[in-house]
C-alpha cells in the first residue's frame, strides 16, 4: 500500500479508518512517520479587494465585506460628525454610518460623487466604506512560515514604504503589499465607531 | 448575623426588665415556687430586695417599654431609606431590638407580638441577604411594625392579646410575595406579568380598601378578561408580523414614488407624441413644398428622387428610352389638387415615390404610438387605482396589526397602587388614588418601557413623607391626600398625567426624563388644581410611526412632528424677534437659501414667549415609520430617522433639543473667542441683569439677595423647584442660582424642564449646592448647567462667575 489517502488532521471519515484498520503494524507505522514529517500546510491565503485612494491604495478582506454598492448615493448629513465622515445611508433597511477612506486615512478629501461604497461589517454593527474606486481582487498570505511560490505575495512590513497614511493610522495597517495598503479592518471600524460616537458629545 | 439571643448584647435597663418579668414570674405564682421546691412560705418584699409590683403596674411597665421599643424600631425605619442597599448598621439596630421585644413579649406571654417580633427579624434576615429588594423589605416592615403597633393597643384597650393584625399580617406577606415561615421569598422580579399583578393586586391595597374598592379601574382588566376571546400568540411569530407589515407599510412611499415615475414617464410621452405630431406636419410641409417647386423646374425634369437607387434606375431608364419619368408624390398631388391641376387618381400606384411611403408610415406610426399611449395611460390609471387601494390595504394591515399590540393602561394600575401603599405617605395619611381615562389603549412594547419610570416618578414623590406632611394633608386640614392618574388620547399620542396634592420630594422628573425621551416622549411638571404638582407624560401611541412635517433644509428633507409645532407661518409675515434657522440650528454648512422674507416659520409649543425656527420650505405632512439609530449615531436634538420612497434618508429632528444644544455651543463659542482675545467682558452697569435665586433656605436666599442686589442686579426668589420654574417661564431672568436640594422640583428637575423649554436657553444657571461630589457637577454639566459653586461660596467667586457668564 504505497497510496494513502490524504488525512486532515481535523477529520477522519469511516473510510480512512477501514483503510488504517487494513494496514499491518509496519505499514502503519510507516504511514504515521510519513505524516509525522510531512510539513504543515500552508494558511488559506485572504482574498482581498484592491480599492484605490487618493494618494494610494489599500487591501480590504473581502471576508469583512458585506456588500459592494455602486454609486449613486443617497447620503444624508448627520449633525456633529467627524469630518471624514459624509453621512448615513440607508442599507438594507438600516441606517449606517459612512467613512470617506481616503479622508479617514489621509486627510485629503477627494470628490466621491461616483465612489464606490463597500458595506463592512463590525461585530454585527455595519458601516459604508465610501472608496473612489475599486480594482481587482488579489490573495495576500499572511503565513509567512511557509514559503510562497510569489515572494512578492506575501505582506510586508508597513514601515519599509513612505506611508502617506497619517501616522495615527498606522495602526490599522498590516502590512503592504505591491504598494498597498493591507487594512486590519475589524480595528479600523472600532476605532471610527468610537471616534463618531465622541464627536456627538464634543459636537 | 447571630440570630442567637445573646444576653451581652442587652443594655443594663434592658436586663433590668428582664430580670422585672423574671421575678414577676416567680413572685407571682407561689404554687410554681413550691413546685420548684425551693421555698413554700412567700417571700417578703425586704427579703425579695426589691418592690413588688401589681400585675396591672406590670402590665404597664411591659406596655411602656413594648411602645418605647416599638417606637425605636419605627424610627430606625424611618431612617432607612429606601435605596437599592439598606445600612446594614441600622439593619442591626433594627434586628436587636426586635429580638429583644421578642423576648420580652414571648416572657408576657403575648404570642402574637412575639411572632410578629420575629417575622421583624426574619424580614432583616431576608434584606441582607437579598432574597427580597429592599424597597419591599422595608415596606414589609412597616407593615409588620404596624401590626405591632396595633396589637399592642388591643392588650392596652382590652387586656387581651388580639391575633387580628398578626393574621392581617400574613396576608401582606402573601401580597408581597414574602415567606416568612419558610424563611424565603420570591424577589419581586420587575417584569412579572400583568395577569399575576391582577391576581395580587387587590390584596396588595388592602389597606386603602375603601379608598380604592369604589374606583372602577380596578374591575376593567377582570371585565375584559370575560368578555374578550383572547388568542394565544407566539411572540417571535407576532414580532415578525409586526415587522413584516412594517416592511409593507414602507413599500408605501416606494410605490407611490414609481407612480409618480411612470407618470412623469407619461407626461414625457405625452411630450415626445407632440413633438413626433408637429414633425409629421413639418415634413409634410417640407414634401409639399419640394413637390411645388418640382412642379415649376423649369427644364421639366422633375424633383431629384432622393435615394440614389432610385435615381440612378430613373437616369438609365431615361438614357435608354429617352423618356423623362416624373416623381408624382401623394404631397405633391396633394399641392396640384388644390391648384386644380391635376386629378388624384388612387389607382396610379407608380405615382407613390419613397418619401410618400415614408411620410404615409410616419403618419401611421404616429398614430399607433398615440394609440399605445392612450391605452397605456389607461392602464396605468386603472394600476394607480389599484395600487392606491393596496396602499390603503397595506395602511389597513399594519394598523390592526398595531391594535394587536395595544393594551389598556389600567393594566399598570394595580402596580402604582401598591407602589402609593407601601409608600412612606401611606403610613402616616389616608390616600385616595383616583384614575380616569385608564382604558386607554397604548403599545405593549411602551407600556412596558412606561412602567418602572412610571413607578419610579411615585414612588420618590411619594417617598418624602415628612416633606409632604409638611404642605399636605393635615396642614391643609383635609383627611386625604390625593394621587391621580389621568389619561387622554390625542392623535396617535396619549397623554398621562400623574397628580399629587400635596408637596412631592424632588428628583422625580429627572430620574425618568431620559426614559420618556427614548420612548420618544415628553414630560412636564405643572401646577394643578389639587393645590399640588402633575407630571405630564406625552407618549406616541404607537411604535415605530410618526407624524410630522416633512420640511427643505437647502437640498435635504427633514421631520419635525407635529406635536413640536404650534403654528406654521408664511414666509410674508413679520415675525419680529430674529427666528432661529434649521440648517444652523442642525450645523449643516450653509447653502443658497430663500430670503428671510420668504422662508416659512415653525412656530413651536411652548408655554413662555414664542419661538420660530425658520426653514426653507414645508414641503407637506407625512407620516412614516421612525427607524432609531444605532448607538454611535445619536445626536442631541435628533429623534430618529425616516426612510421615504427614494431611499433617502429623513432626519426627524427634536426642535427645542437643538435649539438647547445651539444656544449652549453659540455661548461657548463667544466666550472662548473673548477668551483668546484677552479681552474684559463688557461692562453689565448700564443695564440691571435679573437673577432669580432659587433656594429652599430662606437664610440662603435673603443673604443671596442682599449680596446680589448690591452688586447692582435686580433679584428676584424662589423656594421650590415648582415656582422657579414657573417664574422663568414667566419672566425669564439673565441667570439663575440653582439649588440641587429643593421640594417639589429638585434643581436636576428644573435644568432638564429647562432644556424641554427652549426659550429658556439663553438663561445662564449656575448650581449653587453643598454637593461637592464630582458625580452631581457632572450631572448638573449634562443638564446643561454653566457653572457649579458649592456652599458656602465666597462673595467674590460667586460675582465673578455671574459676571463672566452674562458678558455675552
Amino acid at each position: 500500500m504505497n497510496e494513502h489517502p490524504t488525512v486532515s488532521a481535523a477529520y477522519i471519515d469511516e473510510t480512512h479508518l477501514q483503510h488504517l484498520e487494513q494496514l499491518s503494524d509496519e505499514e502503519f507505522w510507516d504511514y504515521a512517520r510519513k505524516l509525522a514529517h510531512q510539513e504543515p500546510v500552508a494558511a488559506q491565503p485572504e482574498e482581498c479587494l484592491e480599492c484605490t485612494l487618493s494618494n494610494g491604495s489599500c487591501l480590504i478582506p473581502l471576508s469583512a465585506l458585506n456588500e459592494v454598492v455602486l454609486p449613486p448615493h443617497r447620503l444624508a448629513l448627520l449633525p456633529a460628525t467627524p469630518e471624514w465622515m459624509p453621512g448615513v445611508v440607508a442599507w438594507r433597511g438600516q441606517v449606517i454610518a459612512v467613512i470617506d477612506l481616503s479622508m479617514y486615512l489621509s486627510g485629503h478629501m477627494l470628490d466621491l460623487s461616483n465612489g464606490i461604497l463597500l458595506i463592512a461589517d463590525n461585530a454585527g454593527l455595519a458601516l459604508g466604506l465610501l472608496v473612489p474606486a475599486i480594482g481587482q481582487t488579489a490573495s495576500i498570505q499572511h503565513n509567512v512560515q511557509v514559503a510562497s511560490k510569489d515572494p512578492t505575495a506575501t505582506v510586508e512590513k508597513a514601515e519599509q514604504a513612505s506611508p502617506w497614511y497619517l501616522p495615527s493610522r498606522a495602526i490599522f495597517v498590516k502590512g503592504i503589499q505591491k504598494g498597498s495598503l493591507v487594512l486590519d479592518v475589524p480595528s479600523l471600524l472600532a476605532d471610527a465607531v468610537q471616534q463618531i460616537e465622541t464627536a456627538a458629545l464634543n459636537g | 448575623m447571630d440570630d442567637e439571643f445573646n444576653q451581652n448584647e442587652l443594655s443594663a435597663e434592658d436586663l433590668a426588665i428582664l430580670q422585672a418579668f423574671d421575678e414577676m414570674d416567680l413572685g407571682g405564682w407561689e404554687v410554681e415556687r413550691s413546685e420548684k421546691g425551693i421555698s413554700t412560705r412567700p417571700l417578703t418584699d425586704q427579703e425579695m430586695g426589691i418592690d413588688f409590683l401589681a400585675p396591672e403596674e406590670l402590665l404597664a411597665i411591659f406596655v411602656s417599654e413594648a411602645g418605647e421599643d416599638i417606637a425605636a424600631i419605627r424610627q430606625t425605619l424611618q431612617q432607612l431609606e429606601p435605596d437599592d442597599h439598606l445600612e446594614s448598621a441600622r439593619l442591626q439596630v433594627l434586628q436587636r431590638t426586635a429580638h429583644k421585644l421578642k423576648g420580652s413579649t414571648g416572657a408576657m406571654g403575648c404570642t402574637a407580638m412575639s411572632t410578629i417580633a420575629h417575622h421583624i427579624e426574619e424580614l432583616v434576615k431576608l434584606i441582607t441577604s437579598g432574597t427580597i429588594v429592599p424597597f419591599i423589605g422595608l415596606n414589609a416592615l412597616v407593615q409588620t411594625v404596624r401590626a405591632l403597633e396595633t396589637t399592642l393597643n388591643s392588650l392596652v384597650t382590652s387586656g387581651v392579646e388580639s391575633s387580628d393584625p398578626l393574621a392581617e399580617l400574613g396576608a401582606e406577606y402573601k401580597a408581597l410575595n414574602i415567606e416568612i415561615a419558610s424563611g424565603r421569598a420570591e424577589k419581586q422580579a420587575l417584569s412579572t406579568a400583568v395577569e399575576e399583578e391582577q391576581e395580587t393586586a387587590p390584596r396588595v391595597y388592602a389597606p386603602l380598601r375603601a379608598t380604592v374598592e369604589a374606583e372602577p379601574f380596578s374591575k376593567a382588566p377582570q371585565e375584559s378578561h370575560t368578555t374578550l376571546h383572547v388568542v394565544r400568540v407566539e411572540v417571535d411569530r407576532f414580532e415578525q408580523l409586526i415587522l413584516h407589515t412594517e416592511k409593507l407599510a414602507e413599500l408605501s412611499s416606494p410605490l407611490e414614488s414609481a407612480q409618480a415615475e411612470v407618470e412623469k414617464a407619461l407626461q414625457e410621452l405625452q411630450t415626445a407624441q407632440a413633438r413626433l405630431r408637429h414633425l409629421e406636419v413639418l415634413v409634410s410641409a417640407q414634401l409639399v413644398a419640394k413637390a411645388s417647386s418640382a412642379t415649376i423646374e423649369p427644364n421639366g425634369n422633375g424633383e431629384r428622387p432622393t435615394s440614389s437607387l432610385i435615381a440612378r434606375i430613373l437616369d438609365e431608364a431615361r438614357q435608354r428610352t429617352g423618356q423623362h419619368y416624373q416623381r408624382k408624390s401623394k404631397v405633391a398631388t396633394r399641392l396640384v389638387k388644390k391648384a386644380d391641376s391635376f386629378q388624384w387618381d388612387d389607382l396610379e400606384i407608380d405615382r407613390f415615390t419613397e418619401n410618400d411611403v415614408l411620410a404615409h408610415s410616419l403618419g401611421e406610426a404616429i398614430a399607433d404610438v398615440t394609440t399605445a399611449s392612450a391605452q397605456l395611460r389607461a392602464a396605468f390609471a386603472q394600476l394607480s387605482r389599484i395600487t392606491q387601494q393596496h396602499i390603503d390595504q397595506a395602511t389597513n394591515v399594519r394598523n390592526d396589526t398595531l391594535l394587536l399590540s395595544l393594551a389598556p393602561i389600567s393594566t399598570l394600575v394595580p402596580r402604582i397602587e401598591r407602589a402609593i401603599m407601601m409608600s412612606a405617605l401611606a403610613q402616616q395619611h389616608q390616600v385616595l388614588f383616583e384614575t380616569e381615562g385608564e382604558t386607554t389603549e397604548i403599545d405593549q412594547e411602551i407600556l412596558e418601557k412606561v412602567m418602572q419610570p412610571l413607578l419610579q416618578l411615585v414612588r420618590t414623590c411619594t417617598a418624602g413623607s415628612q416633606t409632604a406632611t409638611k404642605t399636605g394633608a393635615a396642614e391643609r386640614g383635609n383627611a386625604t391626600d390625593r394621587i391621580r392618574l389621568h389619561v387622554h388620547t390625542v392623535d396617535n399620542e396619549v397623554n398621562i398625567e400623574v397628580g399629587f396634592s400635596m408637596t412631592v420630594a424632588g428628583g422625580a422628573l429627572d430620574e425618568v426624563q431620559e426614559a420618556i425621551r427614548r420612548l420618544n416622549g415628553t414630560i412636564v411638571a405643572r401646577r394643578n388644581n389639587l393645590g399640588g404638582i402633575s407630571f405630564h407624560l406625552r407618549l406616541p401611541r404607537s411604535q415605530g410611526a410618526i407624524q410630522g412635517f416633512l420640511v427643505a433644509v437647502g437640498n435635504r428633507s427633514v421631520v419635525v412632528p407635529l406635536t413640536q409645532v404650534q403654528r406654521i407661518e408664511p414666509g410674508k409675515e413679520n415675525r419680529g424677534e430674529l427666528p432661529y434657522t434649521l440648517n444652523s440650528l442642525l450645523g449643516f454648512p450653509m447653502e443658497q437659501a430663500l430670503p428671510e422674507s420668504e422662508r416659512a416659520a415653525l412656530i413651536l409649543r411652548t408655554e413662555g414667549s414664542p419661538l420660530a425656527v425658520q426653514v426653507d420650505a414645508i414641503l407637506g405632512e407625512t407620516q412614516l415609520v421612525v427607524k432609531p439609530l444605532a448607538p454611535h449615531l445619536h445626536r442631541q436634538g435628533i429623534i430618529g430617522t425616516a426612510i421615504d420612497g427614494r431611499g433617502n434618508i429623513l432626519l426627524i429632528v427634536d426642535l427645542p433639543e437643538l435649539i438647547n444644544r445651539y444656544e449652549i455651543v453659540e455661548s461657548t463659542v463667544k466666550v472662548a473667542a473673548i477668551r483668546s482675545r484677552g479681552q474684559q467682558p463688557p461692562s453689565i452697569v448700564q443695564k440691571q441683569p435679573s437673577i432669580l435665586v432659587a433656594d429652599d433656605s430662606v437664610y440662603i436666599r435673603q443673604s443671596l439677595h442682599q449680596t446680589l442686589s448690591y452688586a447692582g442686579y435686580r433679584v428676584s426668589e424662589a423656594d421650590d423647584g415648582m415656582k422657579t420654574l414657573e417664574r422663568l417661564l414667566d419672566y425669564p431672568p439673565d441667570a439663575l442660582l440653582l439649588d440641587i436640594e429643593m421640594p417639589n422640583l429638585n434643581g436636576y428637575d428644573v435644568l432638564s424642564m429647562m432644556r424641554a423649554h427652549p426659550e429658556l436657553a439663553k438663561v445662564k444657571t449656575i448650581i449653587l449646592t453643598s454637593r461637592t461630589s464630582e458625580k452631581h457637577k457632572a450631572r448638573a454639566r449634562e443638564l446643561g448647567a454653566h457653572a457649579y459653586l458649592t456652599k458656602p461660596c465666597p462673595q467674590d467667586v460667586l460675582l465673578e462667575t455671574l459676571r463672566s457668564l452674562l458678558m455675552n
